[in-house]
């Protein structure tokens, strides 16, 4: 088909639900339905997994999403834990064939700052991909563009500490500010009962818990009985209503992306 | 504890150039698209297991099988990398070259080979008996080859060696084979060498008269307990293997008949039989398996390799393997991951534009994270 490739690298699924959402409905890109025999690019073949029958047979495998328009062909590498991002992904990209690396375009990771400086955050994962991609950049937000276009997104706005989900309350306030006023009273209460012993809110006393549980309390309206990632990808977080609140996201992933 | 072979460099063989395999473990998996070099690897590490032996090269030779008529030369000829050749000397092969580290006494071997023309005349002295006629000059004129050996030493003076300098740490030997003669190699002159067995899918197909020859061996070094541990696992019925009848040919028991002959049997036991026999006449050596996974069903691969993994590790024998099979290597690295203090090694062989082949490199940390964890492929 002649496209350009690149590859994103993203913590967990909501995230990849997240960039998915906006590359189909602000970008106008397409999604792999999942059929092989469809894959187009076969690129990422070696990205789609095979499972070793001696390991743990519970253990999901990371397929990455794949979205396409007439030019590009983006995939959505999702590894979470301690690991993912800062030891298998690396480990898989230097294994890969050099001319499928060297053929990509474009190489993004997508991380949340949570408590942490995005400064300091993006130093380590810059020492980590410079063996990989020589300029890849040290300053978060900041798109490369080098022959193989780099980047490194830090949520929620590549200054303040934050997660995916803050941005994502952001958007609901936009999109169902009442809703969103209605969880945020739902979850003070919840927590200032005495029914809920310090082990049942050892989750949601993490940092960032509370703005998680906001937004799984309105994914529960959206989709109830379904996944937080489930809502993020087909509910209305991500739409026209919020692309100011992306504008952001929005600008990184055009500059990555050459769009 | 060192490895005979701790890293390996193939300069030059056959279609291979400049090849590192650094690092390499107790358990060698090659993999890489069909004529990447994967078997050539397996060869050159068998001819510089025997870098002085020109039978040995004969049979690594042969494997290729380009033809039965006249053979010897043409199949020899292929095992050398056939450099653009000079206007002046169309007749020089190449040179094969591969330099190692490792507990190996020998860390360099070359090997040349030219055709001639004419040879020798009957005054001069043949190095190696080419037949038992005189020759007489001016009479006939001989074709033939000219294979000359050379290995280099780390440790000079090892051992007692007829005819060689103790002092020295080169050896050299030049070995002349005329067309359409069979060759008549002398006894072995004691050079460096390791027990080494190179084993391929087709050897199930072997003569009786190899099964016999190899079991009769196996039996004189107390190897027999290895091959009925596998045969167990590839079949619980059997229990018993023997050399029977005025013909002597292999015969296996199990506990529905009485002993059948080995030919009765599928590839998967003779596979089994051919894995036990070859690794227990090469205790401290070096095993060649050529896609591993050949003849075995998925259900006895992972008790088959964990028991030649433990095995390799009790003879003190590192193991090369080529495969193409995902479930092959799975097993295997559960079975090395089992074996404490063995390690897996695997190289994914590409060949690249300008025709060099190269290899990517995972430890057996890399590869279980890679398989276990991310389900990736790594073939």
């Amino acid at each position: 088909m002649g496209r350009n490739y690149a590859l994103f690298g993203v913590e967990g699924p909501h995230d990849q639900a997240f960039i998915s959402r906006i590359l189909r409905k602000l970008l106008g890109f397409k999604s792999f339905k999942g059929n092989f025999n469809g894959l187009e690019d076969k690129i990422w073949e070696y990205f789609i997994p095979n499972y070793d029958k001696s390991a743990n047979l519970y253990k999901r495998l990371n397929m990455p999403s794949i979205l396409y328009n007439d030019d590009i062909s983006v995939a959505l590498w999702c590894d979470e834990g301690i690991n993912g991002l800062k030891i298998n992904l690396p480990l898989k990209l230097n294994y890969w064939d050099d001319s499928y690396r060297e053929a990509l375009t474009a190489f993004g990771l997508f991380i949340d700052a949570d408590e942490a400086n995005p400064v300091d955050i993006v130093t380590d994962y810059s020492q980590i991909y410079q063996s990989l991609f020589p300029n890849f950049p040290s300053t978060p937000g900041e798109v490369d563009t080098n022959v193989i276009k780099t980047g490194i997104y830090v949520f929620p706005d590549n200054s303040n500490k934050g997660i995916l989900e803050t941005i994502l309350i952001d958007c609901g306030k936009k999109k169902f500010p009442q809703s969103i006023e209605f969880a945020e009273e739902f979850l003070n209460n919840v927590n200032s009962t005495k029914e809920l012993t310090k082990p049942d809110l050892k989750e949601f006393g993490k940092p960032f818990g509370c703005d998680k549980a906001i937004v799984a309390s309105m994914a529960s309206i959206l989709k109830p009985g379904k996944t937080n990632t489930v809502s993020i990808n087909d509910n209305e977080w991500v739409s026209e209503d919020t692309r100011s609140i992306l504008k952001d996201v929005i600008r990184f992933i055009k500059e990555i992306l050459d769009l | 504890m060192k490895k005979q072979l701790e890293e390996i460099t193939i300069h030059s063989f056959r279609g291979i150039k400049d090849l590192e395999l650094s690092g390499l473990g107790r358990i060698n998996l090659i993999v890489g698209p069909n004529n990447s070099g994967k078997t050539s690897i397996l060869e050159a590490i068998s001819y510089y297991c025997n870098p002085m032996n020109p039978i040995k090269i004969y049979e690594i030779a042969d494997r290729i099988g380009v033809s039965n008529y006249r053979k010897n030369q043409e199949s020899l000829k292929w095992l050398f990398p056939h450099p653009d050749r000079s206007k002046d000397y169309p007749y020089f092969y190449g040179e094969i070259e591969i330099t190692s580290s490792g507990k190996y006494e020998v860390f360099k071997a070359t090997a040349s080979l030219e055709r001639r023309q004419i040879i020798y005349g009957y005054n001069e002295k043949i190095e190696q008996g080419v037949d038992n006629n005189r020759l007489v000059p001016g009479q006939e004129t001989l074709t033939g080859s000219e294979l000359n050996l050379s290995s280099f030493v780390s440790r000079p003076g090892l051992k007692s060696i007829n005819n060689i300098n103790q002092d020295t740490n080169e050896f050299h030997a030049k070995f002349v084979f005329r067309d359409n003669k069979d060759y008549q190699h002398d006894p072995d002159k004691g050079y460096h060498h390791l027990p080494c067995n190179l084993l391929s899918p087709s050897m199930t197909h072997n003569t009786d008269d190899y099964f016999v020859e190899k079991l009769s061996e196996t039996i004189k070094n107390n190897g027999i307990q290895y091959l009925m541990d596998v045969l167990k696992i590839l079949d619980p019925d059997i229990t018993d293997i023997e050399i029977m009848d005025t013909r002597a040919r292999v015969y296996i028991k199990d506990k529905k008949n009485d002993f059948s002959p080995i030919g009765i049997y599928g590839d998967g036991v003779k596979r089994g039989i051919l894995f036990a026999l070859n690794l227990s006449l090469i205790p401290g050596g070096i095993f060649l398996i050529d896609e591993i996974e050949s003849s075995l069903h998925t259900t006895v691969l992972q008790k088959v390799f964990t028991w030649l993994v433990s095995s390799c590790k009790k003879l003190g024998i590192q193991l090369f393997t080529t495969t193409h099979s995902l479930e092959a290597i799975d097993a295997i690295l559960t079975a090395t991951r089992q074996s404490k203090k063995t390690d897996i090694v695997i190289y994914r062989l590409k060949k690249d534009k300008d025709g060099t082949t190269s290899a990517k490199r995972l430890d057996t940390e890399n590869l279980s994270i890679l398989r276990n964890e991310l389900g990736s492929e790594v073939r």
